[in-house]
C-alpha cells in the first residue's frame, strides 16, 4: 500500500478522510492515487467473489462513506498488459459532496478471465445499464446481470468496438445489394489504410 | 349460456406488445421502445437505444485534444456549448492550467444561454407531445435569437466549437453583450407568456401532475442527476457543489420541487431559465477586460498578428496545429459539469509525452435517465409514457454517443 500524490493541494480534513478510508478497506486496497480532488482506489481481491459485492455494500451503506450513487462505470483496455482491462467505478456521495473511483484490474490467462467480475445490480440499480454498455464495448462479462444484451451497437453486431485491437473503421459495413435488392454486410475495403498521426515528443525524455 | 360463461371465465388475456418508435415524433429522435401492455396499462417498457451510435469515444482516441472539441457539439445537439465546457474543463484539469477571468465569464454566459436554449426545447417539445402546439412555435422564435448570439460569437449557428482548451477561441464582438442584455429584458416576459399557456392549464396539469413519481432512494440508486434530483427536493447542483469557473462569485438559487413528478420538473425548468437570466445579468455587469485565452502557446494557438514578427510564435503555431497539446503525465481524470440535462462528465486518460488521448468516456445524463424509464412508466397509461419521455428530456446524440 502506498500513497502517490501529484499536485497535492488537499485540506487537512481530506487526509483524515483518506486515512480512515484506507483503514476500513485495508484488506483489499492495493494502491491509492490522489489527483486534485479525485481519489482513486485500486482494489485487489483473492478469488473470493463475495468480497467484491461486500466492498461496494460497505461503500454504500457504511455511515462514513454513504456512496449512494454509482454514477458511471467504464473500462480501460491495456492491450499488452497482463491485466488487460481495468474497470473504473465512479461513486458519488451526495450528502458530503465526495467522489471516489474504484479501480479494479482484470487479469487474463489463456485469453480467459481468471477473476470473474460480479454484477452490482443488487447494490446499485444503475449498474444494469452501465454493465450492459461495458459488456457491449469491451466484452467484459458481469456474472449475475441477466440483461447483458447489446445496447449501443447494432442488432447482431460482432466484436467489441472499444477494444484496442478493434479497428476504427470496423470489420463489416452495411450496403445495399442492387441485384438482390436487400441490405447486406460486406467486409470493409478502403483504397487507403487509415493513418494515425501519433507524435511522441522525443525532447521531453532528454 | 352457462357453458359460454364458463369458457369466458377461464379465457386468458394475452399481453399486447407495442413497438413505439424509432420514427415516432414523441420518441424525441430515435428511441425504439417495446411496450408490453395490459389493456392500456404499461407492464414493461424496454428501450432499445443505439440507433444514433457514431462511436464518438472510439473516434476521440484517434484525434488530439483540440480536434475533439467539435465532437462534443454533436453529442447533445440542443445544448452544444455545455458539452464543450465539460471537455475543456477536463483537459484543463489534466494539464493543470487556469484560464483568465474574462474567458471564465464568457464561458458562464454561454453556458447559461445554452441552458435556456435547452430548456426552451425541452419544455415546448414536451408540450407538443402532450398536445399544446403554440408554446413550441413561440419558443423556437426565441431559440433562433439565442442561436444568433452563438453565430455572432463563433460563426456557427449550432455546432460552435467556441470553447477551447485554455479559454475561448475569439473575443466577444462589439455590442454583443448589449444585445444579450436587450434580449434578456424582453425574454423574461416571453417566459411569462409561455407560463400563461401552460402552468395553470387544466389539460397540461391533468397530464403532468402525479405522473412519473420517484422517491429519493430510487433516484440515487438509478444514478439520476440534474433536474430529477432537484424535483425530489435534493439540493444537488454542480454549479454550487463543485463550483467551477466563476459560479461561486455569482448569486443564484437552485429551484427545488417536492412532489418529484413531471409537473415539478416542468416548474423547475421554468425557474432555472429565470435563474439563468439572473446569472447572465450579473456576468454582463461583472465581466472584466483582458485576455480571452492563456498566453502559453503550448496549449493555445498564438494570435496571427504576432506570427508576422516573432519566429518563436511561428514555430509554436506550427507545432500547435501539427502535434497539438502534449500531455506531460500518465493521468486519468473525471470532471463533471451541470449540463442542462444533468451531470455531464468526461473521463479521460492520457499518456506521458504523447498527444494521444488514450481513453475517453462520456458520462451522459440522459443514458441513466432512460434507464429509469421502465421503472417510471410501470402501471402508467400508454399516453403517460410520452409524458415521461418528455420530462426526462432525452436527446439521442448524447445517449447513443
Amino acid at each position: 500500500m502506498e500513497l502517490t500524490d501529484k499536485n497535492l493541494r488537499l485540506k487537512k480534513l481530506d487526509f483524515i478522510y483518506i486515512e480512515y478510508l484506507i483503514k476500513i478497506l485495508s484488506k483489499v486496497i492495493n494502491k491509492v492515487w490522489i489527483y486534485k480532488e479525485d481519489i482513486t482506489i485500486s482494489i485487489k481481491i483473492d478469488k473470493k467473489n463475495k468480497d467484491f459485492i461486500y466492498i461496494f455494500n460497505c461503500l454504500k451503506n457504511h455511515f462514513f462513506f454513504y456512496y449512494k450513487q454509482l454514477s458511471d462505470l467504464t473500462a480501460i483496455d491495456y492491450l499488452n498488459n497482463i491485466s488487460r482491462f481495468s474497470l473504473f467505478y465512479n461513486l458519488l456521495n451526495i450528502n458530503k459532496n465526495k467522489r471516489i473511483f474504484i479501480k479494479y484490474d482484470i487479469f487474463l490467462e489463456n485469453k480467459e478471465f481468471i477473476n470473474s467480475i460480479d454484477s452490482l445490480h443488487n447494490v446499485y440499480l444503475s449498474s444494469i445499464w452501465l454493465e450492459r454498455e461495458v459488456w457491449d464495448m469491451y466484452g467484459i462479462i458481469f456474472f449475475g446481470n441477466n440483461d447483458l444484451r447489446r445496447i449501443l451497437t447494432d442488432y447482431g453486431f460482432k466484436g467489441h468496438p472499444l477494444r484496442k485491437d478493434f479497428p476504427l473503421v470496423g470489420f463489416l459495413e452495411l450496403t445495399f445489394d442492387v441485384l438482390t435488392k436487400t441490405l447486406k454486410y460486406i467486409p470493409v475495403e478502403l483504397s487507403q489504410d487509415y493513418r494515425k498521426f501519433q507524435f511522441i515528443n522525443s525532447w521531453e525524455n532528454v | 349460456m352457462n357453458e359460454f360463461l364458463k369458457i369466458n371465465q377461464y379465457k386468458k388475456l394475452k399481453n399486447f406488445t407495442l413497438n413505439f418508435g424509432p420514427q415516432h415524433p414523441a420518441a424525441h429522435g430515435v428511441l425504439r421502445l417495446i411496450l408490453q401492455l395490459n389493456g392500456e396499462f404499461v407492464e414493461k417498457a424496454d428501450p432499445h437505444i443505439g440507433l444514433l451510435h457514431r462511436g464518438t469515444e472510439k473516434l476521440m482516441e484517434y484525434k488530439n485534444a483540440t480536434q475533439n472539441i467539435p465532437y462534443m457539439d454533436r453529442l447533445d445537439y440542443v445544448s452544444m456549448m455545455s458539452q464543450e465546457h465539460g471537455y475543456c474543463l477536463t483537459i484543463e484539469n489534466l494539464l493543470n492550467i487556469n484560464i483568465p477571468k474574462r474567458a471564465q465569464y464568457i464561458r458562464v454566459i454561454f453556458s447559461e444561454i445554452t441552458r435556456i436554449l435547452n430548456h426552451l426545447l425541452a419544455i415546448t417539445t414536451h408540450a407538443l407531445d402532450v398536445g399544446a402546439m403554440t408554446p413550441f412555435l413561440w419558443a423556437f422564435e426565441e431559440r433562433e435569437k439565442l442561436l444568433e448570439f452563438y453565430e455572432r460569437v463563433s460563426g456557427a449557428r449550432m455546432h460552435a466549437a467556441y470553447f477551447r482548451i485554455g479559454g475561448v477561441s475569439y473575443d466577444l464582438p462589439i455590442n454583443l453583450l448589449n444585445d444579450i442584455f436587450l434580449f434578456l429584458n424582453s425574454f423574461s416576459s416571453r417566459i411569462d407568456e409561455m407560463e400563461e399557456l401552460l402552468t395553470n392549464n387544466r389539460i397540461w396539469k391533468n397530464r403532468l401532475v402525479d405522473i412519473g413519481v420517484v422517491n429519493y432512494d430510487t433516484l440515487l440508486n438509478y444514478g439520476a442527476s440534474g433536474i430529477f434530483l432537484r424535483a425530489a427536493g435534493i439540493p444537488w447542483d454542480l454549479r454550487k457543489n463543485i463550483s467551477y469557473e466563476v459560479y461561486n462569485e455569482l448569486d443564484f438559487d437552485i429551484p427545488l420541487g417536492f412532489n418529484s413528478d413531471c409537473y415539478d420538473r416542468y416548474l423547475i425548468r421554468i425557474e432555472e431559465m429565470r435563474q439563468s437570466i439572473y446569472i447572465i445579468y450579473q456576468c454582463i455587469n461583472k465581466i472584466p477586460n483582458g485576455i480571452i485565452k492563456i498566453n502559453d502557446y503550448k496549449y493555445t494557438s498564438p494570435p496571427r498578428a504576432l506570427m508576422k514578427f516573432s519566429m518563436e510564435t511561428l514555430i509554436h503555431h506550427f507545432k500547435f496545429f501539427s502535434t497539438n497539446i502534449i500531455f506531460k503525465n500518465t493521468l486519468w481524470n473525471y470532471k463533471a459539469i451541470e449540463a442542462p440535462k444533468g451531470e455531464f462528465g468526461l473521463f479521460i486518460k492520457t499518456i506521458k509525452n504523447s498527444n494521444e488521448i488514450y481513453k475517453a468516456h462520456i458520462k451522459a445524463p440522459g443514458f441513466l435517465h432512460l434507464g429509469m424509464l421502465n421503472m417510471l412508466s410501470q402501471n402508467h397509461l400508454l399516453a403517460d409514457v410520452v409524458t415521461i419521455i418528455g420530462t426526462s428530456d432525452v436527446v439521442f446524440g448524447e445517449i447513443d454517443r
